[in-house]
């Protein structure tokens, strides 16, 4: 493993937005559809509700600079400590796995229809370990590039698509009920995993670091609400039939004499998931080296990455199970314990060590 | 069990070679007796065919003077030492005497140096020095008389242009300082000699601009050519390694150049040049990715026309690795990207084939890549004629009896152009061009992008120096892309320097 040195607050923040757009695609795309308007109004809602659960920890670090959360938590806590690192690495593993779940299903269901879903685990798991074991610096590069790719694909399929838009297809914000508005508000906001990812990878970042969550959170606004609406406006009641609402978009969008471009927009997201990966295997790789003897720590991510594929790997049999993990997210509690429950109380042992001084 | 591997390897190493050493008798001092020390020297040399001695008196005073063969001008040994030395009168003729004038008072030629062991006398010697041994003094005088054969000045072949210079480095060193020193007439433009290689002692000159250098970077490369553990040193490809930072990357960190004009743009930008005494081919360090795409000529043409070159180039460059690669991909396992007219012919085409796409692409990059080998290899008019067989065998024949088909021909005539287009990554793309076709035929669309993904990681983890070689598109910063993907005009480009330490993501200190 490489050593890390700093990265910017724009680096940081293009990761964590390709995360959310990735999970956006691959795991959450009924969002899209009858709910869009609504989703949309929601997006920037939950940001703001993000900032706010996010400003403990957020105070918590800043009073310790240069120091992440496990190594707070380590000079107070001593062993109790490890708690942290073992709940960022489950947390991590779970996202791992549903995101590469997620994903082979995507390419099984859609450009690969005969291949096993193991052939693109264990790849991606690769290729994403490889670029997790270079440090944090190679993969927020890998990022800019790939975030340039994106912006270029959504502008040519939006305007590609622009006269097929029909924006009375949008329904009206309340047209489902208020129980399924604050059920969405919970799953965007206590769902939202990148803020795990945000506080755990906030010390890389040289300076600035306040405004990571900000230009995130815009970055994410604008992009999200922007694809949300048009796959909306562009499929109408369609969406509702397709499990991968983005990808119908992409399949219908015409570049001259090119008539299909869906497999290139396979391309992009093959990237954008590996953003993803990348990004956690950071988390949990770096999460599990604490765990580890000294000895095999630099394995640490590897070990990672080859848990994550097989446990992946697995679940592809059992869709139940991955569906459990996914609802366990969407209910935000392991978000909750990990970026405010955990910090608040490391927060306030820390106060009260204070004031016993 | 890795232990247990490296340790057998290093025996099996061990028992194949040996560590270059230094000759032993390189620590002998000279001593007061000429005769003594000719000897040592005979002896030293193992009576070399090569060495010559010419035994002479100076006012009554033996003299040695002591050459290689055919390393030295007999126009300038007679005109700077044999005939001053032997019209001159001392009126005090003592070895003292004698040595005094010849250091102080005579005019041998500029180089001229005093040495005291044969370790220092061999490699002046060696490099077309006479040396003036005096009986009676134990040390030796060194004075520059080469005139060995060597290559005249001329167009680089490997790096021609448009407009601009003609002139390309060629094997001696002292001639390509002097080629750079004539374009930068600046006091901060330092060059240090170096020697490199135990057996060798090939002179290294590394040429920087010390207002613009980074002390740091400075002494890693110092550290770094002071630990080549090389006995022979032939050409700069053999100290290219040992400055390459990142040895899992398939791209170097190190730039080469044929250009004394290249060098000097490289190094007013806080680069290092490395100059190798016996090779025209100067290394630039560090060398990041985009350098690859800039050529001296899009410096002398019109912005608008320097950048449409560029963009060429870095397409050029994306068409050589992925074009193969994708057109198998596609063909294989997602013909419906194929537009309906372009499907139809390509299927028409592809029936009478009887080899799989991903095989016949293998094939004729195969074929192609054994006759480019064999046409560079052979005599110029053979390699013309092997280039017409090639054109008749792959074109043509090969199309008519079916083992090919015409799309396939033109890929890879299309890729093959394109990867002369950037000839510093040649290297590099044919080899991810095989990988490239292999993976797009074994796993399509996704097998490409996670390929593409992994040279793009591999390419972003380089830190050559402690500067990001992706620097400054990854790291992004504004101001350095104005040389990257758009080349501005002269107006703007030559107001600010751009200090390379100074990029983005940076790690080592700017002074």
């Amino acid at each position: 493993m490489k050593g890390d040195s700093a990265i910017s607050s724009w680096q940081l923040a293009v990761l964590l937005f390709l995360s959310r757009i990735t999970y956006f695609f691959l795991a959450e795309p009924r969002s899209e559809g009858p709910q869009a308007l609504t989703a949309a109004i929601w997006i920037p809602i939950s940001i703001l509700a993000n900032f706010l659960l996010l400003l403990p920890a957020y105070l918590l670090l800043q009073k310790n600079k240069g120091k992440g959360l496990l190594d707070i938590a380590a000079e107070r806590w001593g062993r109790l400590s490890l708690i942290f690192p073992a709940g960022f690495l489950l947390f991590s593993v779970c996202v791992l796995v549903q995101t590469a779940c997620s994903f082979s299903y995507f390419l099984t269901s859609t450009a690969y229809p005969q291949s096993s879903p193991w052939l693109f685990i264990l790849l991606i798991f690769g290729v994403a370990g490889y670029a997790a074991s270079m440090g944090y610096e190679p993969t927020a590069r890998f990022g800019s590039f790939v975030f340039v790719a994106l912006s270029a694909a959504l502008l040519f399929v939006c305007a590609s698509l622009w006269p097929q838009a029909q924006w009375e297809f949008l329904r009206p914000p309340v047209y489902d009920g208020w129980q399924s508005q604050l059920q969405l508000f919970v799953r965007l906001t206590l769902g939202n995993v990148e803020t795990a990812a945000l506080l755990f990878l906030l010390p890389a970042v040289a300076k600035n670091k306040g405004g990571v969550f900000w230009r995130w959170g815009i970055l994410s606004v604008v992009v999200l609400d922007g694809i949300i609406l048009f796959a909306a406006a562009v499929l109408g009641d369609y969406a509702q039939t397709q499990r991968f609402p983005f990808y119908a978009v992409t399949k219908i969008a015409e570049l001259s004499i090119f008539q299909r471009l869906d497999s290139l927009h396979v391309a992009l997201w093959v990237f954008m998931t590996l953003v993803r990966l990348a990004l956690f295997l950071e988390v949990g790789g770096k999460s599990l080296a604490r765990l580890l003897p000294s000895k095999v720590s630099r394995y640490a991510i590897s070990i990672c990455a080859a848990a994550s594929a097989l446990l992946a790997g697995c679940l592809t049999r059992w869709p139940y199970a991955l569906e459990r993990v996914g609802n366990l997210f969407a209910g935000g509690g392991p978000v909750l314990l990990l970026t405010v429950l955990l910090p608040l109380l490391l927060l306030w042992s820390k106060r009260k060590g204070e004031a016993g001084q | 069990m890795p232990q247990w591997f490296a340790k057998k390897i290093e025996e099996k190493e061990r028992s194949l070679y040996v560590s270059p050493k230094p000759s032993e008798c390189e620590s002998v001092r000279l001593t007061a007796d000429a005769a003594e020390n000719l000897s040592a020297i005979r002896a030293a040399l193992h009576n070399t065919a090569d060495f010559m001695v010419r035994e002479i008196t100076v006012c009554g005073i033996p003299v040695k003077l002591m050459m290689f063969e055919g390393m030295f001008s007999l126009q300038t040994l007679t005109e700077i030492i044999l005939e001053p030395l032997g019209d001159l009168t001392l009126e005090d003729p003592t070895p003292q005497a004698l040595q005094d004038w010849i250091l102080h008072r005579a005019v041998l030629g500029m180089d001229q140096s005093q040495v005291q062991t044969l370790g220092e006398l061999f490699p002046f010697l060696m490099s077309g020095f006479a040396g003036i041994m005096i009986d009676g003094i134990p040390q030796t005088i060194v004075a520059g008389v080469q005139g060995f054969q060597f290559r005249s000045v001329s167009e680089p072949s490997a790096e021609e242009n448009v407009r601009g210079s003609r002139e390309g480095f060629t094997e001696p060193i002292r001639i390509n300082m002097t080629m750079v020193r004539r374009r930068v007439k600046s006091s901060d433009l330092k060059m240090e000699l170096l020697k490199a290689g135990v057996k060798s002692k090939t002179d290294l000159c590394l040429i920087y601009q010390t207002d613009m250098v980074a002390p740091e970077l400075l002494r890693d490369i110092r550290r770094r050519l002071r630990e080549i553990p090389t006995d022979i040193i032939l050409e700069s490809g053999y100290i290219q390694p040992f400055l390459d930072t990142d040895i899992v990357s398939i791209f170097s960190n190190v730039g080469t150049t044929q250009r004394p004009d290249t060098l000097c743009a490289k190094i007013s930008e806080g680069r290092v040049g490395i100059l190798v005494d016996g090779t025209p081919f100067a290394l630039i360090v560090p060398y990041f990715f985009n350098e690859n795409f800039q050529s001296i000529d899009d410096y002398t043409h019109r912005p608008y026309y320097a950048v449409f070159e560029r963009w060429l180039k870095y397409l050029a460059f994306f068409f050589t690795i992925l074009l193969p690669g994708l057109y198998v991909a596609v063909g294989t396992f997602h013909p419906e990207l194929f537009p309906e007219a372009l499907l139809l012919n390509v299927t028409a085409a592809e029936q009478d084939v009887p080899f799989p796409l991903v095989l016949e692409a293998l094939l004729i990059h195969f074929i192609y890549e054994l006759m480019r080998e064999a046409g560079l290899r052979l005599p110029r008019p053979i390699g013309h004629a092997i280039g017409i067989i090639g054109a008749l065998v792959i074109g043509d024949a090969a199309v008519t009896a079916g083992l090919i088909s015409s799309p396939m021909v033109m890929v890879v005539a299309l890729t093959a152009l394109s990867s002369f287009v950037v000839p510093s990554l040649f290297q590099e793309v044919t080899i991810m061009r095989f990988g490239f076709i292999i993976i797009g035929g074994t796993l399509g669309i996704f097998g490409m992008a996670l390929g593409l993904a992994w040279m793009i990681v591999n390419l972003c983890s380089v830190n050559a120096y402690g500067i990001p070689s992706m620097s400054p598109e990854s790291p992004f910063q504004m101001f350095a892309m104005r040389d990257v993907l758009l080349r501005v005009g002269w107006k703007k480009l030559g107001r600010k320097k751009l200090k390379i330490q100074n990029l983005p993501g940076t790690e080592i200190e700017s002074r």
